[in-house]
C-alpha cells in the first residue's frame, strides 16, 4: 500500500520538480516582475476574487436549497451545477459565448438595454471563472448543510427565531468553515481558470489575459517566462490547498 | 388556559394518535418505551412536524387544525428543553439565553438583561460567558432550561431532560429541576422513560406506547390499576388479562385464575410477584390457585430472586435466595406455583 501511495505521490510531485529543474532561477524574478506579469496577475488576483464572491453570493441560497427542499428537479439541478466540473472548460466557454455573445439574443438584448458586453471583457472573464468554480462552492457548502445537526434549526426555530434568522444566526456560523473552505477552493479554481476564459473572454492583455492565459501566450514566444508565471501560479495553489487541508477534512 | 392535542399524524412507519390535555400549573409526564413515539409528539406539539387530523391548541388558541390552520413554531411561544440541550456550539451561554428574546424582537441589550437575570435566578450567573462546550451537563441542562424559559413561554416542553446526565448529577439536577417547574404557571409536559422522573416530576402521568395513550391519571392511578405489560413492567407486578365470571377468571391464554373480588366480563388482574409461592410438590391447604410450570429464568434482584415462570400462567415469582437453595430451582426445572385469592386484585379490562 505505501508503495503505491509513494508512486501516486510521485506521480503528482515529478512534473513540479520538472518544472522547478526546468526553471532558471538567475531572472526567474525579473520574469515575475515584468510589467506584463503584474498585469496579468493582478487581473488574476481581481478575476478570480470576484468570481469567489460571486460563488458565496449565488452558490449559498442554491446549497441551501438542494440541501433542505424537496424541489422535485433536484437531481437535474444539482446535475447542472456540477457539469463544468467535468466538462472540458473550452466547452463552457462555447456554451456561454452561444449564450451571451452580442450574436445571441440574450447578449444582444443586455448590449441593447445596459450598454453590458461580455465576451472579450473583464467582466466576461470573472463569469468564465465563475461558471467553473461555482460546483467546488456549492458541493462543499451543500455537504456542509447536510451533514450539521438540523436540529440547531429547529431549536431556533422554536425560540421564535424566523427562518432569515435561523439561517444568519445558526446555520451559518456552524458551517462557516466549509464556507470558507468552499470559497478558497472556488477562489483556486477561478484562478487556474483557462479554457472557458480564452474561449469566452478572449486574450486581452489587461482585460482578460489571466495568469494562465499569460502562460499560454509566453509558452510561444518566452518559454522561461511561462515557466515562471506558471510557478507562481503553482505556489498560490498549494498555498491555499494546503492551508484549506484541515478545514476540508473537518465535517462540519 | 391549557395545552390540548387531539390529533393524529403519520411519520415513517410511526402512527402518533394521542388525545392529551395539559393543565396550567401542572407537569404531566409522558412515560413510554423507546420508538413510542414520545420525541415525535413533543416535535408535533412544538409546531416541527404538522398533524394529519385533529388539533393542537393552546390556551384556547388553535396552533394546528388541517387544512388551514398551522401556526410556525417560531409563532407558537412554547418552550422546548432537548434530550441533549442543543446549545448552540458557537454562542456563550449568555448569548444563548438571549437568543429567544433577541429573535422576538428585544434589542441586543435588553435581551443580554434578560438573560443575565435569568441566568442569576437559576444560580448560575458566573456561567454567561462560557461556551456550550465547557459545561457539565448538570449546567448544561440548567441553560437549556433557561433559554426555553427565557422565551416567556405559555408552555414548556421537556424531553426526557435527565436523560443525558450521569446517576449522581441526575439526583441533584432533579430536584433543581422540581423547584423551577413547581414556579412555571403554564402546562408543563416531561417526556421520559423512567418512572423516576414520573414520580417525583409529575403530578399526572400519560403513558404512550406505539403511537398511542393507553392510560392516563395521578401515578398511583396508573401503576395501582396497569392497563398493559408495559406499565405493569415497569413497577414490578404481573398483570394477566381475562374474563371474569364471579369470583373465576378464565384469562386470554386458557387457564383459571379464582379471585376473592367478583367481576363480571373482561378485567385485568395484577399479582405482586412477592405473592407467588414457589413448591417441589403440590401445595396443600388454603391457596386456591395451583398450578405447575416450568423456571424459564432466574435473576438476583437485591436480597430477592426473580423466577420467570414458563407454563399456563407465565407469571415473575419474587422469592428469597436461600427459597431457592432450599427448592433447589435451576431453569428449566418443572416447579409447583400458588397465589392466594386475596392476593389477586382485579380490575375491569
Amino acid at each position: 500500500m505505501l508503495g503505491a501511495a509513494a508512486v501516486t505521490v510521485a506521480f503528482f510531485a515529478l512534473p513540479l520538480l520538472g518544472l522547478l529543474e526546468r526553471a532558471d532561477w538567475s531572472r526567474l524574478w525579473a520574469d515575475l516582475t515584468s510589467p506584463e506579469a503584474l498585469e496579468a496577475l493582478r487581473l488574476s488576483l481581481v478575476c478570480s476574487s470576484s468570481a469567489a464572491a460571486l460563488c458565496v453570493v449565488f452558490g449559498t441560497p442554491l446549497s441551501w436549497v438542494l440541501a433542505r427542499t424537496a424541489v422535485p428537479a433536484r437531481p437535474l439541478i444539482r446535475g447542472l451545477v456540477l457539469l463544468p466540473m467535468v466538462l472540458p472548460p473550452v466547452v463552457g466557454g462555447v456554451a456561454l459565448l452561444a449564450a451571451f455573445s452580442l450574436r445571441s439574443p440574450l447578449g444582444g438584448w443586455l448590449h441593447d438595454t445596459f450598454g453590458v458586453q461580455l465576451t472579450f471583457s473583464t467582466p466576461g472573464a470573472v463569469m468564465a471563472e465563475t461558471f467553473v468554480a461555482l460546483p467546488f462552492y456549492v458541493l462543499t457548502v451543500e455537504g456542509a448543510l447536510r451533514s450539521m445537526d438540523q436540529r440547531y434549526e429547529d431549536v431556533a426555530a422554536v425560540l421564535g427565531a424566523s427562518r432569515f434568522t435561523v439561517f444568519r444566526r445558526v446555520t451559518l456560523p456552524l458551517i462557516a468553515p466549509s464556507v470558507v473552505a468552499g470559497t478558497l477552493l472556488a477562489w483556486a479554481r477561478a484562478l487556474g481558470e483557462f479554457g472557458a476564459t480564452i474561449t469566452f473572454a478572449g486574450n486581452i492583455a489587461g482585460r482578460t489575459r489571466t495568469l494562465p492565459l499569460a502562460v499560454y501566450l509566453a509558452l510561444e514566444s518566452d518559454q522561461q517566462a511561462a515557466i515562471a508565471l506558471s510557478l507562481l501560479l503553482l505556489v498560490i495553489a498549494l498555498t491555499v490547498l494546503v492551508s484549506l487541508r484541515d478545514r476540508w477534512l473537518r465535517p462540519a | 388556559m391549557s395545552l390540548q392535542a387531539a390529533m393524529s399524524l403519520r411519520l415513517g412507519e410511526l402512527v402518533l394518535d394521542v388525545e392529551l390535555d395539559a393543565r396550567p400549573g401542572t407537569v404531566t409526564a409522558v412515560l413510554g418505551p423507546n420508538g413510542a413515539g414520545k420525541t415525535t409528539l413533543l416535535r408535533t406539539l412544538a409546531g416541527l412536524h404538522a398533524v394529519d387530523t385533529g388539533a393542537v391548541t393552546l390556551d384556547g388558541v388553535v396552533l394546528d387544525r388541517p387544512p388551514d390552520i398551522f401556526v410556525v413554531p417560531e409563532r407558537r411561544r412554547i418552550g422546548v428543553v432537548h434530550q441533549d440541550y442543543l446549545l448552540f456550539p458557537h454562542l456563550s451561554v449568555l448569548d444563548n439565553v438571549a437568543f429567544g428574546p433577541r429573535s422576538r424582537g428585544r434589542s441586543v441589550r435588553e435581551s443580554r438583561s434578560l438573560a443575565t437575570g435569568h441566568l442569576a435566578r437559576l444560580g448560575i450567573a458566573e456561567l454567561a460567558h462560557v461556551r456550550p462546550r465547557a459545561l457539565s451537563g448538570g449546567q448544561a441542562q440548567r441553560v437549556a432550561l433557561v433559554r426555553a424559559l427565557a422565551t416567556e413561554p405559555r408552555a414548556l416542553l421537556l424531553d426526557e431532560p435527565l436523560a443525558a446526565l450521569d446517576a449522581g448529577t441526575r439526583v441533584e439536577t432533579r430536584r433543581d429541576l422540581r423547584r423551577y417547574l413547581a414556579e412555571f404557571a403554564g402546562p408543563t409536559l416531561l417526556v421520559t422513560h423512567d418512572p423516576v422522573d414520573a414520580l417525583t416530576l409529575a403530578d399526572r402521568v400519560a403513558v404512550l406506547e406505539r403511537g398511542r395513550i393507553t392510560q392516563v391519571g395521578t401515578l398511583a392511578e396508573v401503576t395501582g390499576r396497569p392497563r398493559t405489560r408495559y406499565v405493569a413492567e415497569l413497577i414490578g407486578t404481573n398483570l394477566v388479562q381475562g374474563t371474569a365470571q364471579g369470583t373465576a377468571i378464565r384469562t386470554d391464554a386458557g387457564s383459571w385464575l379464582t379471585t376473592a373480588e367478583s367481576h363480571i366480563g373482561p378485567v385485568l388482574a395484577t399479582i405482586a410477584p412477592a405473592a407467588v409461592a414457589l413448591h417441589r410438590h403440590e401445595p396443600e391447604g388454603s391457596p386456591r390457585n395451583r398450578w405447575v410450570g416450568t423456571v424459564a429464568h432466574l435473576d438476583l434482584l437485591g436480597d430477592r430472586v426473580r423466577v420467570q415462570l414458563a407454563g399456563p400462567l407465565p407469571l415473575v415469582a419474587e422469592v428469597t435466595p436461600s427459597a431457592v437453595s432450599e427448592l433447589a430451582l435451576r431453569e428449566g426445572d418443572p416447579v409447583w406455583a400458588s397465589v392466594k385469592a386475596t392476593e389477586i386484585t382485579t380490575y375491569p379490562a
